[in-house]
């Protein structure tokens, strides 16, 4: 049969227990805004009452409300808007060099068939011919600088992807250092759950960054897989850098702990590198691509029609652009034939010597260029920049609706593991109050057991 | 499902941004009238921007060419009337001259009239315009006829396109107005009526009746060719701005933002941002943590 006195230890116990509870709830609130926080609970466990023991309570561990499922989810969700946000931002700023809001290479191409025509109503005169050659000039300035700013931001997201893998690296390293932590933590019965909170978070951000998925193991280490291979196994890192193959395409490259690398690009899909990859490598080379075209076939065309024509010092054969040899860097290297640079009476608007100076066969042949299919396609000079730009506003527009998704999807995600692991402060303060009372009740028992034993004492 | 703070904050959040990113987007439209900005607005009717923007450059211009020409042409057409006053001038004192009664003097006076008469149709034949001398053909810089009323110009052709792939004449003929091309050559009648007048040779003189007349006619078609040239570079320019308008007009219902439309979402997408702020506001004063 229990004795007073152990009524003293029940009222210990209580006090004991109540006063985890309302450390515990101090602990969620003090948290409530800290990222990356799962909340904890205070595990309570009535002791038998019996033969041999007053009963009460006693406080077997603190829980942590952690649902990997809602996690994995997460983490899986971030992979994705981090692409899709990156790739938004990388194309956003494309499209802003692409067509800036005061003058495409539209209205220059525009501009210079403007000139063209000036120049077949008044083909001898000084100033329409230099209008030609300003307008010309200005094209070929725009296309090239329009083809430089490409390849600029270009290198610009080589060294942002840099940058991401090194802050991926430095993730991975502190993933694999907690990893070990958490283990000896393990080992010796504590749950580790602060260690587990960051590391959670890490995984999270290397999500965010290159994608992840992680499996946690008996002793509580996460094996980290990402862009298709082992990033972090137990207390082991790899390392991603990202660098540049031949063709100028990144490439992300994996080295083992053991020194063994491994060339991970085709697995760069998810995450902030993966966004910048699709960007650099598939959007904006298609760009690229599409502008070397149109200056290459633009340049030849003006070309072609200008050589055939005289200039008013009789010449004939010149051209008016430097001829592009090859497709590839047109755009780039986009210029006025140095041969007519500042030299208006070579450009050509008369189709035979003959017709010098009031012959304009030739300026409206240039004239004409506007209105006919430029190349192989079946689209004008103008069109076909405007293709060029529509088909990066078609990929910025898809671009920026998967980010909208993803951020849907995210917030899903996240309001799913937040309904388990997030903090309520009002479920914190009814806990309290609830820990309070107790905590006040055990005092009352302690009182009573007290008055008890006084009594008891005073009877003799 | 359990509803924490941050979740009723997030919820809030997603909303408020949402709506602050239309209420942006509507504010944008609704300043600028326009709909489309970029490409990504819609890739579509961008597109449709660029090309209507060159054919709108191609017709603006071409207005600008055309009228320029017109008015050349126009000036041509004066010129060749007044040519043709010269040769009806030239006509009448060849009938004059013919009268048997008019003495060798009288005639050789006469010449003195005709010569002038002629240096005054050299005159108007290397007339000027806007674009070098109207008459020589594409050789514009030079005057097409010397003193002597030898003509150095050609008859080339100079064509102004007045619609895509189609191009008319845009400049007068001076060797089908006052050269053996178009029949006579005028300097070289009014130079042998001024030589017949001057050594008194009636025949050549009763000859200089015929060719004057000719020689008229020959300056009224070139000047009917003229004006009809003007007509059609004029009715060009009219068409052209016509069309003008049509594209425009389409232009505008690509990528323009109908007023109304976006006044209304202005007002909606400002009610809903309002609305959110407010929601906001009392989801955050409801709270257990204060009482």
């Amino acid at each position: 049969m229990p004795s007073l006195f152990s009524l003293l230890n029940v009222a210990r116990d209580g006090m004991q227990a109540q006063s985890a509870g309302v450390s515990v709830t101090g602990q969620n609130i003090s948290n409530v805004n800290t990222p990356g926080y799962v909340r904890r609970g205070v595990v309570l466990s009535a002791r038998a009452f019996g033969q041999d023991s007053t009963g009460g309570v006693s406080v077997l561990g603190i829980s942590r409300s952690f649902n990997r499922f809602a996690h994995g989810r997460v983490v899986e969700e971030h992979g994705r808007r981090g692409a899709a946000a990156a790739r938004a931002e990388a194309l956003t700023a494309t499209e802003a060099s692409l067509t800036p809001n005061s003058r495409t290479v539209a209205d220059r191409v525009n501009a210079m068939f403007q000139a063209f025509d000036t120049l077949s109503g008044a083909p001898g005169d000084a100033a329409a011919r230099l209008e030609v050659l300003q307008q010309a000039g200005n094209l070929a300035q725009q296309v090239s600088s329009t083809a430089g700013d490409l390849a600029t931001q270009r290198d610009e997201l080589f060294t942002q992807a840099r940058g991401v893998a090194g802050e991926v690296n430095t993730r991975l390293a502190r993933i694999a250092t907690l990893n070990r932590a958490i283990a000896e933590a393990t080992a010796l019965g504590d749950a580790g759950a602060d260690l587990r909170d960051q590391r959670d978070l890490l995984v999270q951000e290397v999500g965010d960054r290159l994608g992840a998925r992680s499996i946690e193991d008996a002793t509580g280490q996460v094996t980290l897989f990402s862009a298709g291979t082992v990033l972090v196994e137990g207390g082991n890192a790899s390392s991603v850098s990202v660098s540049l193959d031949p063709a100028n395409n990144l490439r992300l490259t994996v080295a083992q702990p053991g020194g063994a690398t491994t060339d991970a690009t085709a697995g760069m899909t998810q995450g902030t590198l993966g966004g910048l990859r699709e960007a650099r490598d598939v959007d904006i080379v298609a760009a690229q691509t599409s502008l070397d075209q149109f200056a290459f076939d633009l340049a030849t065309a003006v070309n072609t029609a200008h050589a055939a024509g005289f200039g008013l010092d009789a010449v004939s054969g010149r051209n008016l652009f430097a001829a592009p040899a090859v497709v590839a860097g047109a755009a780039r290297a986009m210029a006025l034939d140095p041969a007519v640079i500042g030299q208006p009476d070579r450009v050509a608007a008369a189709a035979a010597a003959g017709d010098i100076p009031g012959g304009n066969n030739v300026a409206l042949q240039l004239a004409g260029l506007a209105s006919r299919p430029l190349g192989a396609a079946a689209t004008t000079p103008a069109e076909r920049f405007g293709a060029v730009a529509a088909d990066l506003g078609v990929r910025l527009q898809s671009a920026l609706a998967e980010e909208q998704l993803r951020d849907d999807t995210v917030y899903q995600a996240e309001t799913l593991r937040e309904s388990a692991a997030g903090v309520s402060l009002d479920e914190e303060m009814v806990n309290l109050s609830k820990f309070q009372r107790a905590f006040e009740a055990s005092t009352r028992v302690l009182r009573v057991a007290d008055e008890l034993l006084d009594t008891l004492m005073k009877s003799f | 499902m359990r509803i924490t703070d941050k979740m009723a904050i997030d919820a809030a959040r997603q909303g408020q941004g949402r709506a602050v990113r239309q209420f942006t987007e509507a504010s944008r439209v609704a300043s600028t009238g326009l709909r489309v900005n970029a490409p990504s607005d819609d890739p579509v009717a961008w597109s449709m921007k660029v090309r209507q923007d060159a054919q709108l450059e191609r017709m603006d211009n071409r207005t600008r060419t055309l009228s320029r020409a017109g008015s050349d042409l126009n000036t041509a057409e004066s010129i060749l009337a007044s040519a043709g006053d010269l040769l009806e001038e030239a006509r009448s004192l060849a009938v004059q001259a013919a009268n048997g009664g008019i003495d060798a003097q009288t005639r050789l006076n006469m010449s003195g009239q005709i010569n002038a008469l002629r240096d005054s149709l050299i005159g108007l034949a290397n007339t000027r315009g806007s674009n070098g001398y109207l008459f020589g053909g594409t050789a514009t810089a030079a005057a097409p006829f010397s003193a002597a009323g030898v003509f150095t110009g050609n008859d080339t052709a100079v064509a102004l396109e007045v619609a895509d792939g189609v191009t008319t004449r845009a400049n007068a003929s001076g060797a089908m107005a006052f050269t053996v091309a178009g029949g006579r050559d005028l300097m070289a009648d009014l130079q042998a009526f001024a030589t017949a007048l001057s050594t008194n040779n009636l025949a050549g003189i009763q000859g200089a009746i015929g060719t004057m007349e000719a020689g008229h006619r020959q300056l009224v078609t070139a000047q009917v060719t003229t004006g009809i040239a003007a007509e059609r570079l004029h009715s060009s320019v009219e068409v052209t701005s016509g069309a003008m308008l049509s594209v425009a007009t389409a232009r505008a219902n690509a990528i323009e933002a109908d007023a109304v439309d976006a006044f209304t979402s202005l007002s909606l997408t400002r009610a809903g941002y309002e609305r959110s702020i407010a929601i906001t506001r009392e989801l955050l004063q409801v709270s257990s943590v204060t009482r």
